[in-house]
């Protein structure tokens, strides 16, 4: 290994005269008579790719892992892996993993390249390795951020606001499915999600996905697995095969294992607690009892009916994520747990997180770290997380969205079908994916916004409008005389009111109910 | 407040540093080991799973042993060791095998909270035993609670003993050219040793066992 400058310990070994050496200090004894040059600045770390390609990094790595170390381009745009003992296969799969990312970013790769670092180009000189973009530097580990410790020491040694709040953890969960669920469209599985591997900004909800030159590839011999996972991210069948059986092929990582990850990272990113770690103890052996509650013995601490694995104290569940989301972490943790197949998909995650995005009000407590919540269907409107009642408006609209059945049936249900419930707040916005039915917020699809709700106090009485600003056609229903909202104009919104957006296959109702707060 | 988080007590894993302080580590031997244990603590505090699990005790060896009780890495911090006398070796076997009767928290079916991780231990040496240290080594072996997960014992430096080591663990490195960078790398291998990582997966056909430790550095030999 290279000597970096100002080691204590001259080269040799030997014990510099004058005795000890300050910690981190130069050797005082064998200091020269007179200033000391500079130290000369290392050469560049010459880098070739595949294609004889120059390029040049900082000499020195900026981290060394058991795979191998990570290096800077001399631009700092960039980050070069160099493997210390490369497998044979190591490079085939490179190149296969190289070729797949246009393939995955193929309908809008300025959109998708920012949620991946994905190794762009195989090194060849120093060594077999991989170049690929450099995260935005205004991310961190997503591990930094659900260890009460650490966070606790990122406010104090940079201020509160570099935590976030709850609604930027929504953000970075809604991306985090986005990206996972395109990987799996594409037939891959990342095989090692884990909240090391999530670069994150939770002040804007941003997410990267990093270690992507393990993805692998069902049935594929090139695309095969290098790691298993991180422990408490790895499914029950996974932690079950550590110890594999003679005779018997040991599990590999597979969409279902990766699902498993994304259902736990989901839960710990917005309850801030693993699903399946509660009180109970199923071996004196910590080793075994880790295995074991990982593993064959894995039980949700939700558990609708064995509770024998709840938390001691009290603790905020699912249900505070609204009926969609509680489903989905049931269907993951209770029906899917051993039955991988049955686990919920990415691209349901990313719904029911967009539709819950829906759904959150702001909490009224400044002091509220959360600073937001999901407002509950029924009952008090308290902050779950700081425990404050919400003080606002007296009444705020809900918005049930209803989409045309599919079957094209009209019978006792009527000829629409609830799609999702949106709370309107103050300046809450409306989008394309809320107007047209079956599409969703993503890489295609314009995300100006198209509409807005205002509230408007008034010395009297406070009051709602919904700001039509491009929506098509929205036609007032309740009223008799079919009035058009039409686009740069406003409607008050009344409770019971009914309006129609759209014509034909893709129009919808939109139902407004006031709902009291207070 | 806050955002509920688990706060019941979570599993600790209980990390013990046995370091020889005798005369022989005096001058740059033991500037390095402050060095190593400094950094090591750093990378610790910089891993989220470390911080919140880790739980460090230092034991230093030399007219005799001395045990600093098992600290939250949060609240540890590294002491600054000096050098002088003997090399009471057995001294400290014997108080590594005190602390893990009395700091070990048990796992127990049905217990109220969960017990501890398998303790981990490394012990750092350059000369040999000046006390008597099988009896504390024998009783370290046949331990059945409180038994340590894993132990490692780096000898330093030609005067060290092979069998000595042998005969208290089977996990023995040896650093023959002991430097201030050499010594880095063992305590950065030790934090890597400690952090939870990635799980390897088996490649088919290579029959490699899975394990939980690194590779140590090159400049170490495993014996």
């Amino acid at each position: 290994m290279a000597k970096r400058p100002g080691n204590p310990v001259p080269p040799g070994g030997q014990v510099p005269p004058g005795g000890p050496v300050p910690p981190g200090g130069q050797a005082r004894g064998n200091a020269p008579p007179h200033p000391v040059a500079a130290p000369p600045v290392p050469p560049p770390l010459r880098v070739v790719t595949s294609d004889n390609q120059v390029i040049p990094c900082r000499p020195e790595p900026f981290n060394s892992g058991s795979e191998g170390r990570l290096y800077f381009t001399l631009d700092g745009t960039r980050v070069v892996k160099i493997y210390s003992s490369p497998e044979p296969w190591r490079q085939a799969s490179l190149e296969a993993i190289i070729r797949k990312r246009t393939q995955v970013m193929a309908d809008n790769q300025a959109y998708w390249s920012a949620y991946y670092c994905w190794p762009e180009a195989r090194i060849a000189q120093p060594g077999l390795g991989l170049v690929m973009r450099r995260a935005s530097t205004d991310l961190r580990p997503l591990s930094h951020l659900l260890s009460p410790r650490f966070r606790a020491r990122l406010k104090r040694e940079h201020g509160p606001e570099v935590v976030g709040t709850w609604i930027g953890h929504v953000g970075i969960m809604i991306k985090l499915a986005r990206t996972v669920s395109r990987l799996h469209n594409s037939g891959l599985c990342h095989s090692d999600l884990s909240p090391n591997n999530l670069l994150v900004n939770p002040q804007n909800g941003m997410c990267t996905l990093i270690d992507c030159d393990g993805l692998v590839e069902a049935e594929s011999t090139i695309l095969m697995p290098t790691v298993l996972g991180t422990p408490d991210y790895m499914a029950p069948e996974l932690v079950s095969g550590i110890m594999p059986i003679p005779g018997k092929l040991s599990p590999r990582p597979t969409v279902e294992t990766d699902l498993h990850a994304l259902a736990v990272l989901i839960y710990q990113g917005l309850l801030f607690r693993h699903p399946l770690r509660g009180r109970a103890i199923y071996s004196p052996d910590p080793d075994e009892d880790e295995r074991l509650l990982l593993g064959e013995r894995a039980l949700y601490i939700e558990h609708p009916i064995d509770s024998s694995n709840r938390p001691r104290t009290p603790f905020l569940t699912s249900a505070i994520l609204g009926p969609e989301m509680q489903e989905l972490c049931t269907r993951a943790f209770v029906d899917g747990l051993h039955a991988p197949r049955k686990r919920p998909l990415a691209a349901e995650w990313e719904r029911a997180l967009v539709r819950m995005y829906d759904q959150t009000v702001p909490c009224s407590n400044p002091a509220c770290e959360a600073r937001s919540f999901v407002l509950p269907e029924s009952g008090a409107v308290t902050c779950p997380w700081c425990k404050v009642e919400v003080r606002g408006p007296a009444r705020i609209p809900i918005l049930y969205f209803y989409r045309l059945r599919q079957d094209g049936r009209h019978d006792s249900r009527g000829t629409y079908t609830l799609d999702f419930r949106f709370v309107g707040w103050h300046t809450r916005k409306l989008n394309l994916w809320h107007i047209e039915p079956y599409r969703m917020p993503g890489p295609n699809i314009d995300a100006t916004p198209v509409g807005e709700i205002i509230w408007e106090p008034d010395s009297r009485q406070s009051r709602w409008w919904l700001v039509n600003r491009t929506i098509d056609r929205v036609i007032d229903i309740t009223d008799d005389q079919h009035p058009v909202v039409s686009t740069a104009s406003r409607i008050e919104l009344r409770d019971g009111q009914r309006l129609k957006i759209g014509d034909g296959n893709h129009s919808r109702v939109i139902e407004i109910r006031l709902h009291r707060l207070s | 407040m806050a955002m509920n988080f688990d706060e019941s007590p979570s599993r600790r894993l209980p990390v013990y540093l046995l370091l020889d302080t005798s005369g022989s580590m005096a001058g740059a031997p033991i500037v390095a080991v402050n060095n190593g244990v400094g950094l090591l603590y750093r990378e610790l505090l910089n891993n989220p799973s470390s911080v919140e699990t880790v739980w460090m005790s230092v034991i230093t060896f030399a007219a005799d042993a001395k045990r600093q009780p098992l600290t939250e890495l949060t609240h540890f911090t590294p002491p600054v060791l000096t050098a002088g006398g003997p090399t009471a070796m057995g001294a400290a076997l014997k108080e590594l095998g005190r602390a893990l009767d009395t700091e070990i928290i048990p796992n127990v079916p049905g217990g109220d909270r969960k017990g501890d991780y398998k303790p981990l231990a490394f012990l750092l040496t350059d000369g040999v035993p000046t006390d008597e240290w099988q009896t504390a080594a024998e009783a370290l072996k046949k331990r059945t609670v409180g038994r340590l997960g894993t132990f490692v014992a780096l000898g330093c430096g030609d005067e060290v003993k092979v069998d000595v080591l042998k005969a208290i663990t089977d996990k023995v490195l040896l650093m023959r050219d002991v430097q201030g960078d050499t010594l880095q790398e063992f305590f950065r291998w030790v934090s890597a040793s400690i952090k939870q990582a990635s799980i390897a997966a088996p490649r088919t056909g290579t029959g490699e066992s899975l394990t939980m430790m690194p590779p140590p550095p090159p400049t170490i030999e495993t014996i």
